[in-house]
């Protein structure tokens, strides 16, 4: 595979050649150029003077070799892992377009020519059939504006390149790939392809993982509204893509997949662990393997357990799984295998009590089940991991790696993990114990016990979970299963939490307002912290200003553009700060009433 | 508060130092993906600005003469767009240590209160002259508060290596150009995390959150689990804090463990005070920030941002003076004596002199006093 940044630069270098040869002599506006199709390939172009819109004009020559060439640097950065540089493509650009004045003086008097040099080129170096360029380049004219996908894409992009060194092609590459066909092929907006996304996930065909990665890259960090548009001007013109995207996209899913040997696309990490799982592991971690394969690998159907009197006692150990899980009581006697015969009645259950799940259909059942399993697998993980077993110690710790993107080395006693892997996680915690600074850190690396290191891991592990079970399809009723159903259902009725709202202040908040009215300064991130909440809980603008009136520093236009500003004048609504935030801050007065919540917004929020 | 004369002292001041010594402006890796931003004399700030080399920026300096100069510490695809469509793709990990955030005894003398309302400078709550309360507090700090700072900066940059892991090549340690310090990471393992979590970062650098249960505190209050000084990270700094002499070690520990936990609670709390370092952490956690430029002047002193080697040894008064020495007439009101360059100034009041420009600088830029009519 030749150097990526050479690929970049060829690739623009191509694409000026073309804008050259479409304009030798410089073409007007009005003037249409035209390739010539042979039987191999674009073999000229002919320019007519007829005016027709959307014809093929220098500018559009222009803007449709910039297309290819940003297509190309996608490809390639998809193909190689890389994260390749639009600006060092820009810098190319320019010494390109220098490149090309030069080229366009030599060339004056000269007409026709052909563009089919240096599309060869391009397809010669990455292995890909002229046809499907030929075909993006001829139908380039046909472009409609959709402004949105230019910012998606740079994220998929992004996406590719990001934290991926090695040349594997793994779901979340795969998934971004398949949302830049989405939005190429269909036209989506951005709220369009995330809910495609969601639909995805739940169909189970995306692990929830991965979608809330690629979703919040798309939402988060580009800060774009649902719905709302992107308007990156100098790539306004990749909007271009949407009409020819279908063939170049499935190209290069094509290609890519060949490349690489891989077979399935989706979900290519979990199941390469799968393959590698024995009956034992299987049990342990049950959530990994496929329900339907298993059962016809075993000869078994769903129906058997209902009806079969030998199998009652599955389904009745895995009715006892779901209630076990859900009453939150430790694990029974389905617990310990004996045997090698027992070891698939293990799984059956945990299969089995899917199904009864799945027509009980109460999510909070389905929330407490996957939380049951999860910390049933961590305590396999950790015991995996702690292992002297040099392949225990590797399945736990690929498992924790290909599954939660959590990479552990065994250090002595220790087992560390960087620390940005490590606070990527740890901030979704609430309880102090996981802060950083409460941590053994040194060396760059945060160093766990192996029952932290699982710990660590454990929403990401229920979700799992929880996708899998929302994912799987709900079958027909099944006989012999209804009783346990109804059981369930009866269960299920003691999770409906009602909350009532105080409507009082949370003490941070309290604070912030004496400060005020003692006339003391409050810092910028106090005043942040209270007009966002004030705003938050309803009151306007006209309302909140006269509390600053105090302030040292009182300015009232200042303070009403400063407020307008935060209630959204310039387009975003600033939301309330976390008390995380808060505390960072000095701000927290925290009081037993605040009742372990994270955000102001939730104080006196009763269950 | 300024005046038209001020500002044209200063900027003729400014303009020649950026003509004159362009070469201490460090120029940025990465330039064309930085925000740039920069404020004129007496207006808001303009942000957004891209800025492709060194000879764009040279143009922006001398064509704007800028009373402050800032760059970002991310790096985006497209600097030049509003905030949300820039798209973020990194950060350098960036500190700053203020001298008037450390609490040194010797701070209250330095403080010199400007008056609003009346412009008249003195000290105290309040204004002497008119009784307004509406004060700003500018400070002429002393070598001991900088050097206070730069313990701080010692520290930081030892929990940085030590702990965090990061390349001792890639910190450079700067003088803010008023009071304290800035330090740059660059190119480290934190490049990419976002701003939630560089919130991590600077409680771990602050020991700000620290609990008992993770220092030792069992709940049947045995002290076998208290770390030993000699651990890494902060359970080595904060035993050995806490336990300054061996013999004493038993009673400090059996105080420590009394019957609650509130006590050990207290005493992290205290430790985050004493030996915690103490940076800003709203710069730390910000991944949008624009900083000041290494090698701009700081409107806040007339002094220059400027890389040093040894916060400890660092002296910012001979070493950051370096606006040009031609002599100009003030009218002074400086209460306070002060350093620059080896030469002493002051006590001023309110009286016409003739000093450097350097000096002239510095004393309307901390608001002491005034271009004088024939400037």
């Amino acid at each position: 595979m030749p150097e990526p940044s050479k690929m970049v630069e060829e690739a623009w270098e191509v694409a000026f050649d073309l804008s050259d040869k479409i304009n030798p002599d410089g073409v007007d506006d009005d003037e249409v150029v035209e390739f010539v199709r042979g039987d191999d390939g674009i073999t000229g172009f002919k320019i007519t003077p007829e005016s027709t819109e959307g014809a093929m004009t220098q500018d559009r020559a222009e803007e449709m070799a910039t297309q290819m060439a940003l297509i190309w640097t996608w490809w390639m950065t998809i193909i190689t892992g890389n994260n390749l540089d639009f600006r060092q493509a820009g810098a190319a650009r320019v010494a390109g377009s220098a490149g090309k004045q030069n080229r366009a003086q030599g060339a004056k008097g000269k007409s026709g020519g052909t563009g089919r040099g240096s599309l060869k080129r391009l397809a010669d170096v990455a292995d890909v059939e002229l046809s499907g360029l030929l075909q993006f380049a001829s139908e380039a004219k046909k472009a409609r504006a959709r402004e949105d996908i230019t910012g998606f894409i740079l994220n998929i992009w992004r996406a590719v390149g990001e934290g991926r060194t090695e040349n594997v092609l793994d779901e979340e590459t795969m998934e971004g790939i398949r949302c830049m066909q989405h939005m190429l092929v269909h036209g989506s907006r951005l709220d369009q392809t995330v809910s495609k996304l969601q639909e995805r996930v739940a169909a189970g065909e995306v692990t929830r993982e991965v979608a809330d990665r690629l979703q919040g890259r798309l939402l988060d960090r580009l800060k774009v509204d649902s719905g709302g548009t992107l308007d990156c001007t100098l790539f306004g013109n990749v909007r271009v893509m949407r009409d020819y995207g279908d063939g170049i996209v499935n190209k290069i899913i094509e290609f890519v997949s060949k490349k690489m040997s891989l077979q399935g696309s989706v979900g290519t990490a979990e199941k390469a662990s799968i393959h590698t799982l024995g009956e034992k592991e299987i049990v342990k971690y049950p959530f990994l393997a496929d329900a339907g394969e298993y059962l016809r690998d075993k000869g078994f159907t769903l129906e058997q357990f209902g009806t079969d009197p030998d199998m009652a006692h599955v389904i009745k150990n895995a009715f006892k799984r779901v209630q076990d899980a859900v009453q939150r009581r430790s694990e029974g006697g389905a617990e310990k295998p004996s045997g090698e015969a027992a070891l698939p009645n293990e799984v059956f259950s945990f299969l089995l009590a899917i199904v009864l799940l799945k027509l009980c259909g109460n999510q909070s059942m389905i929330r407490r089940f996957a939380l049951g399993e999860a910390m049933r697998a961590e305590k396999h993980l950790e015991k995996d991991l702690a292992a002297t077993d040099d392949a225990r110690y590797d399945l736990a710790k690929r498992i924790i790696g290909e599954l939660f993107s959590v990479w552990i080395t065994r250090e002595d006693d220790y087992y560390v993990i960087p620390i940005p892997n490590y606070i990527q996680h740890s901030v979704h915690f609430h309880e102090r114990e996981w802060k950083l600074v409460n941590r053994h850190v040194w060396n760059g690396g945060v160093h766990l016990t192996p029952h932290e290191s699982v710990r660590l891991i454990r929403n990401e592990l229920v979700q799992h979970i929880n996708k899998k079970i929302t994912g799987a399809r709900t079958p027909e009723m099944i006989p012999g299963f209804e009783g346990y159903v109804q059981k369930l259902v009866d269960i299920s009725k003691q999770f409906v939490v009602a909350t009532v709202d105080t409507g009082e202040y949370p003490p941070c908040i309290k604070h912030a307002i004496d400060v005020l009215e003692k006339g003391e300064n409050l810092p910028h991130s106090g005043r942040f912290m209270l007009a966002t909440f004030l705003l938050a809980r309803g009151q306007s603008v006209e309302q909140i200003a006269p509390l600053f009136k105090n302030a040292p520093d009182y300015n009232e236009r200042v303070t009403a553009y400063q407020l307008n500003h935060l209630a959204g004048s310039a387009g975003k609504q600033y939301s309330c700060p976390s008390c995380e935030k808060i505390r960072t801050q000095d701000l927290c007065f925290a009081t037993p009433e605040c009742d372990n919540i994270i955000s102001p917004m939730q104080f006196g929020k009763r269950r | 508060m300024m005046n038209e004369k001020d500002v044209s002292l200063l900027k003729r001041a400014f303009k020649r130092y950026y003509f004159e010594h362009f070469e201490m402006i460090q120029t940025p890796t990465r330039t064309p993906e930085r925000e740039f931003g920069y404020q004129k004399f007496g207006s808001g700030m303009i942000r957004h600005i891209p800025v492709r080399n060194e000879g764009e920026l040279r143009l922006l300096l001398l064509q704007n003469v800028p009373s402050d100069v800032y760059c970002s510490n991310a790096c985006y695809h497209f600097p030049n767009l509003p905030m949300a469509e820039k798209l973020w793709k990194e950060a350098d990990l960036i500190f700053d240590i203020d001298a008037k955030d450390i609490g040194l005894p010797c701070r209250e003398g330095h403080a010199v209160v400007v008056c609003n309302e009346c412009g008249k400078v003195g000290q105290g709550q309040d204004c002497m002259a008119c009784r307004s309360k509406k004060i700003k507090v500018r400070s002429l700090p002393c070598r001991k508060c900088m050097k206070g700072a730069g313990e701080q900066v010692d520290r930081l940059c030892k929990i940085l290596t030590d702990d965090l892991g990061v390349d001792e090549g890639g910190i450079r340690i700067y003088f803010s150009g008023n009071e304290g310090y800035h330090v740059h990471v660059h190119d480290s393992q934190f490049q990419e995390m976002g701003s939630r979590e560089r919130v991590e970062l600077s409680d771990y650098i602050m020991f700000k959150g620290a609990v008992p249960g993770s220092f030792g505190m069992k709940p049947s209050h045995s002290h076998t689990d208290f770390p030993d000084p000699t651990e890494r990270g902060w359970h080595g700094r904060f035993a050995g804090h806490v336990i300054r002499t061996k013999s004493a070690k038993s009673k400090i520990l059996k105080k420590l463990f009394a019957d609650d936990p509130v006590s050990f609670q207290e005493a992290l709390a205290a430790a985050s005070n004493s030996i915690g370092v103490k940076i800003d952490p709203n710069v730390t956690v910000d991944t949008h920030r624009i900083f000041r430029l290494p090698g701009s002047i700081n409107s806040k002193s007339g002094l220059v941002k400027i890389q040093c080697k040894d916060p400890t040894e660092f002296d910012p008064y001979t070493s950051a003076s370096l606006l040009d020495d031609d002599m100009v007439e003030v009218l002074a009101d400086c209460p306070r004596q002060f350093s620059l360059r080896n030469k002493r100034f002051g006590p001023y009041s309110n009286e016409n002199v003739s000093v450097p420009t350097y000096a002239a600088a510095y004393m309307i830029c901390k608001g002491v006093a005034r271009a004088a009519a024939a400037a």
